[in-house]
């Protein structure tokens, strides 16, 4: 069950694990674009949402979604790269609507603005320190994806990392998420105008 | 209101969020805020509501107001030293969040954890489960109008802390749980006084249900109140009590088995009505079902050690790599999310806090119900505003 989950769905790196290690049974690292179709599709297979979060790493955000089925449990996580020069991401809240307070809790802790969102307003921080985003990190503590995984076995593997990583590169010419940013502005200056 | 309400009446400055709301609002309603000093809140919650008459229209609740960064006093402390950080997310089931954070950190290390101590682990979580339990029936019922069941939930309740008091030294916010095994042993005392307050509780939980379950007014207030579908659960990703009020046998200790738990024998309560009523039904039978779990626990507790004998040190560094652990608490799904880069402090630490997930189908469920009717649901929810903002 869990590992057809994706099937379908273009991913850049699929990885089984295994759940004793890793507490994950399918990771798969997704492009932008390819967030939403896949999450779409996970909803159609009756999985629920448990968080949504970011890594910061030195390569930029790596957003990560967790998923859960209540008849055939399995964890499955989805992972996104984006640039930090353009930390933005699809919103999948139209999809799973609990996706809204983490994706708005994200965005308070690490500044990743999430496009199609209906309400990016501030959730656990004040509204004055919406530009403060603590869970940042600075250049020297900062690591590479590469410097996060192990080498053994049943989790996901630095070779697969390397592999999406340049995969990831090639794709960068003209669908990177650096072209969607330009609905997030509306969201912005929203904000602005009611502080 | 008259026509006197222009759209320049929303420009009035300070607080964000009512203006923020009131954009969204109609010149014929009102905007109500409940909290986030307000009783039935259970803490400090706020609740922003857009009322025609007594209906809800919409609903927004407020968080923030509790919220200490706890992901990222994570990032700062070593593996060991963040546990007392566990106990004060969720003060009410403390003793899962210990379990979330020493499981994790297990898994990510390959720490083993001798047999006496996972069964510790169950007797004092299940224990704990109850004394959640217990305050949130006491909590809820003053909720709808019911002052003396607080007394007598608090009167159990208080026998738990002076049980575990003994293990853990501490009434609140536990923090007993170690890398690799428990702080303190169980002594016979303890095991004694256990048995003792199972006996007990299972001699008051029929007055419990007399005094309260099959109560006009209390069915009144609950049946058909909050209708909250499967559907809506994995939409939101409600778990715990109001996923089972659900109909869904889905619980974690079943689900992604840990510790001893394939071990014991026990079921999982559920009632597919959906409503307030179900989720009361599903706790008051989940607190059976820990009794008889402590019971089974308390026969096979096993002889020798407590705490692994090579456990790590306060300065311990974890290898490189990423681990997701959950355990099953009072609320629902625990997760912790880990990344390590191999140093003595975690790179990323990621909380999943089961109310977190609850409480943000709030507001689909409340729109258009009566106001009365939402301090119901917000009561069958069973929050603990720590553990949302964390």
């Amino acid at each position: 069950m869990t590992l057809d989950a994706l099937r379908d769905v273009p991913v850049l790196r699929l990885e089984e694990c295994s759940p004793n290690v890793s507490g994950l049974t399918l990771a798969a690292y997704l492009a932008p674009e390819e967030l939403r179709p896949a999450a779409a599709k996970l909803l159609g297979k009756a999985y629920f949402l448990e968080d949504v979060s970011v890594v910061e790493v030195s390569e930029g955000f790596l957003g990560v979604y967790h998923f859960d089925h209540f008849d055939a449990p399995g964890r499955i996580a989805l992972r996104v790269l984006i640039p930090k020069d353009a930390p933005e991401l699809p919103t999948i809240s139209d999809i799973y609507q609990g996706a809204s307070w983490h994706e708005r809790e994200c965005r308070d802790f690490f500044g990743v603005t999430f496009a199609g969102h209906e309400n990016m307003t501030p959730l656990l921080l004040a509204a004055e320190d919406a530009e403060f985003h603590p869970l940042r990190k600075g250049d020297k503590a900062l690591k590479s994806l590469t410097d996060l995984v192990p080498d053994g076995e049943g989790g996901p593997q630095a070779g697969d990392v390397a592999a999406f990583l340049a995969a990831a590169e090639e794709s960068e010419a003209p669908g990177t998420p650096s072209d969607v940013t330009g609905s997030a502005d509306g969201h912005e200056s929203d904000e602005v105008s009611a502080t | 209101m008259t026509s006197s309400a222009s759209p320049g009446r929303f420009h009035l400055g300070g607080d964000f969020y009512t203006n923020h709301f009131e954009k969204g609002g109609s010149p014929d309603t009102m905007i109500l805020n409940m909290g986030p000093q307000h009783p039935a809140t259970h803490g400090v919650l706020r609740v922003i509501f857009e009322l025609d008459g007594e209906y809800i229209l919409r609903t927004e609740p407020v968080l923030g107001y509790l919220h200490r960064m706890h992901e990222k006093m994570g990032e700062e402390q070593t593996y060991y030293q963040y546990m007392p950080n566990m106990g004060r997310v969720d003060y009410l089931h403390a003793l899962a969040w210990n379990w979330a954070w020493a499981g994790a950190v297990e898994k990510l290390g390959g720490i083993e954890v001798p047999r006496r101590a996972e069964f510790i682990r169950v007797i004092t979580c299940e224990l704990n489960r109850i004394s959640s339990h217990l305050l949130w029936w006491g909590a809820f019922l003053l909720d709808l109008g019911a002052f003396t069941p607080i007394m007598y939930g608090f009167d159990d309740r208080e026998r738990i802390l002076d049980i575990l008091q003994r293990p853990t030294g501490s009434r609140l916010t536990y923090s007993y749980y170690r890398l690799g095994g428990v702080a303190a042993d169980l002594d016979d005392t303890a095991q004694r006084m256990i048995r003792d307050f199972v006996l007990h509780l299972r001699s008051r939980l029929p007055m419990y249900r007399d005094l309260v379950t099959g109560n006009m007014i209390l069915r009144h207030r609950l049946e058909g109140v909050g209708h909250i579908s499967v559907e809506m659960c994995r939409r939101y990703g409600a778990t715990g009590p109001t996923l089972r009020g659900s109909g869904v046998a889905y619980d974690v200790r079943r689900a992604e088995p840990y510790s001893v738990y394939p071990e014991l024998n026990f079921s999982i309560p559920t009632d597919d009505d959906c409503d307030g009523m179900a989720r009361y039904n599903v706790r008051m039978a989940e607190i059976e079902q820990s009794l008889d779990i402590i019971e089974q626990a308390l026969d096979m507790l096993p002889d020798g050690d407590f705490w692994v004998k090579n456990a790590p040190k306060p300065k311990w560094k974890a290898p490189k790599g990423e681990v997701y652990f959950a355990v099953e608490g009072a609320r629902g799904k625990i997760g912790v999310h880990l990344v390590s880069d191999g140093s003595a402090t975690p790179y990323r630490v990621k909380l999943r806090a089961p109310g977190f997930s609850n409480l943000s189908l709030f507001a689909e469920v409340t729109r258009g119900t009566l106001l009365a009717d939402a301090v119901a649901i917000l009561g069958s929810l069973d929050m603990v505003i720590p553990e949302i903002d964390r």
